[in-house]
């Protein structure tokens, strides 16, 4: 009874086996399959971008070719000094987040006192449009990383915050009485049970952080910066140069998108059995 | 001829019965001072918001020897849950006393080991360092702790997944690991809510002879709460048959069934006689 447990286990693993087999050559068919399509999509609307600037309907300032776009991102060095400042203020700030807020969902948790002391407070700080508040942050931090990072802090700070609590509010009531009826420590039940069991939380609230973090940094630099990529899309708008605007938000948005997966990375490392436990 | 032979087996089966049941008796301590788990007119009361107050258990005694395996059954909703939580010292009842041993249950019971509905096991450890968490959190020593976790994962043929993820486990494999974790410590006594409840009917069937196996090696008290007659009656010394809420004691039967149990006892008529009379109590009361 108990031994055909096993056996049948390894049934299942003999049948994955032998799945697999055929499958090797239809996998990367199905990959291509995936890729593909998209690819085609993409190409598509850039050759019609490309027509429609050719035909002349509108100014090169206005819409610039694609292909002068992809040239500036690939020659322009003042986009990647822009880069190095935005990626900085990014890491600071939501780094700042994650040290922060983390602790304070800790907190906040397991004291209904600190929970009635600090939630109005975060939830106040959250009622304010980051976007209004940085021409004010410029005015008390001044022209600089400071306010970048402050803005970055602010605007990651929310989702860390209540997806960590709500992770650390996600255990199991049984789980926590076997805790109890143990007589284990808060410290024992913070380690072993709730943190661990929290995680799978933090990292989705920090994917949501770090796409709101190079918002919150370039609304920082439109409002108080010298450099960075967002002061670059200013200052290039202003001088009516649409190819390096454009080439500045492409690297904008490939920066986020290497940011989130670095991210995603990371949970599918820490957290091994998301949505499978 | 083989009909025959199938008569013959099942007439034998009440005389090997009546064989074991003096040694039976004798090993089920009905004396309240020798009892492992004493419930004293326990009554329970739960506040909710307003005034309304909803009385869940109301004046249950009855008390459970050292190694003897109490089965509680009855509607859903009478109070079995709490009574288990009453039993590990988690909550306090309004009247009456629980002891465990010849002291008295106020605080979180700490030889206690609890088997849930669901196995919440921990999916960031292996399944050894999920039977392991009891022992750390009462810091055993470890050294001693990881050959008994072996031991027991041995008993309950999950050697070979020791160091696998649990959640690459079927669903009775889980609850097995879970078996295995709360007997870790060796608590004196095993409390187990509904623990096959969430399983299919082949895999609890199963389930079943590998707990009666595991108890077979590791005597424990043992309170189970159920839904299922036919598992009470497998496995148990007594059933306690609760009414419906607020909870009281409504019957004790005594199962006189041959230790250890096989599978092929529930064609016997004794088994089929007691699995019976608690249907009918349990329907009749239904009405």
């Amino acid at each position: 009874m108990v031994n055909s447990a096993p056996s049948s286990q390894d049934n299942t693993a003999d049948n994955i086996a032998h799945d697999q087999l055929p499958l090797a050559g239809s996998r990367i068919l199905a990959i291509a399959r995936a890729i593909i399509p998209p690819i085609f999509g993409m190409i598509i609307v850039l050759f019609a971008w490309q027509i429609i600037v050719w035909t002349g309907a509108w100014p090169l300032y206005v819409v610039p070719a694609p292909l002068d776009v992809a040239e500036r991102v690939f020659s322009d060095a003042t986009l990647y000094s822009g880069l190095r400042v935005t990626a900085l203020e990014v890491i600071i700030g939501f780094g700042l987040a994650v040290c922060v807020g983390v602790p304070l969902a800790i907190l906040v948790t397991t004291s209904r006192l600190l929970s009635s002391i600090f939630m109005p407070l975060i939830l106040l700080t959250q009622s304010i449009p980051k976007v209004a508040l940085a021409p004010v942050l410029v005015v008390a931090l001044g022209y600089g990383l400071a306010t970048q990072v402050t803005v970055v802090f602010l605007v990651c700070f929310f989702p860390l915050i209540v997806d960590t609590a709500t992770g650390l509010r996600s255990a199991s009531p049984d789980l926590l009485d076997m805790a109890r009826q143990l007589s284990a420590t808060r410290w024992q039940v913070l380690r072993k049970i709730l943190f661990p069991g929290a995680l799978p939380y933090i990292l989705s609230g920090a994917k949501v952080a770090i796409t709101l973090a190079v918002i919150g940094a370039v609304i920082g630099e439109f409002v108080g910066s010298s450099s960075g990529l967002g002061f670059q899309l200013l200052t290039a708008t202003a001088r009516f140069d649409g190819a390096k605007a454009f080439a500045a938000i492409v690297v904008l948005s490939a920066m986020s998108l290497v940011l989130y997966g670095i991210v995603g990375a990371l949970e599918k490392i820490l957290v091994p059995w998301h949505g499978r436990a | 001829m083989r009909q025959q032979k199938a008569a013959q087996v099942t007439t034998n089966q009440p005389n090997r019965d009546i064989q074991y049941e003096g040694a039976g008796a004798a090993n089920v301590n009905q004396n309240s001072s020798g009892a492992a788990l004493t419930f004293d007119d326990v009554t329970m009361i739960f506040h909710s918001k307003g005034s309304e107050r909803l009385k869940a258990l109301d004046r249950v005694s009855f008390n459970v020897a050292p190694n003897e395996f109490v089965s509680i059954i009855g509607p859903s909703g009478c109070g079995k849950s709490t009574l288990l939580r009453l039993a590990a010292g988690l909550a306090k009842p309004a009247f009456g006393m629980v002891r465990m041993g010849d002291h008295a249950v106020t605080a979180p019971e700490k030889s206690v080991g609890m088997v849930f509905q669901q196995p919440l096991l921990l999916p960031w450890r292996s399944v050894i360092d999920n039977v392991l968490l009891p022992a750390e959190i009462l810091r055993l020593k470890e050294r001693g702790m990881r050959a008994e976790a072996l031991r027991l994962l041995e008993l309950a043929g999950l050697e070979k997944f020791k160091d696998g993820r649990t959640y690459n486990l079927s669903g009775g494999m889980q609850q097995r690991v879970a078996i295995c974790r709360a007997l870790i410590h060796d608590p004196s006594i095993l409390l187990m809510d509904e623990p096959f409840g969430a399983l299919d009917a082949i895999t609890r069937e199963d389930m079943s002879y590998t707990l009666l196996k595991i108890w077979q090696q590791r005597r424990k008290t043992v309170l189970f709460v159920t839904h299922s007659i036919s598992e009470a009656v497998m496995l148990s010394d007594r059933i306690i048959i609760l009414s419906q809420r607020p909870g009281t004691v409504r019957e004790i039967i005594k199962v006189n069934l041959a230790r250890p149990r096989a599978w092929e006892m529930e064609q016997t008529t004794d088994f089929q006689k007691l699995v019976l009379h608690l249907k009918g109590m349990l329907q009749s009361h239904g009405k």
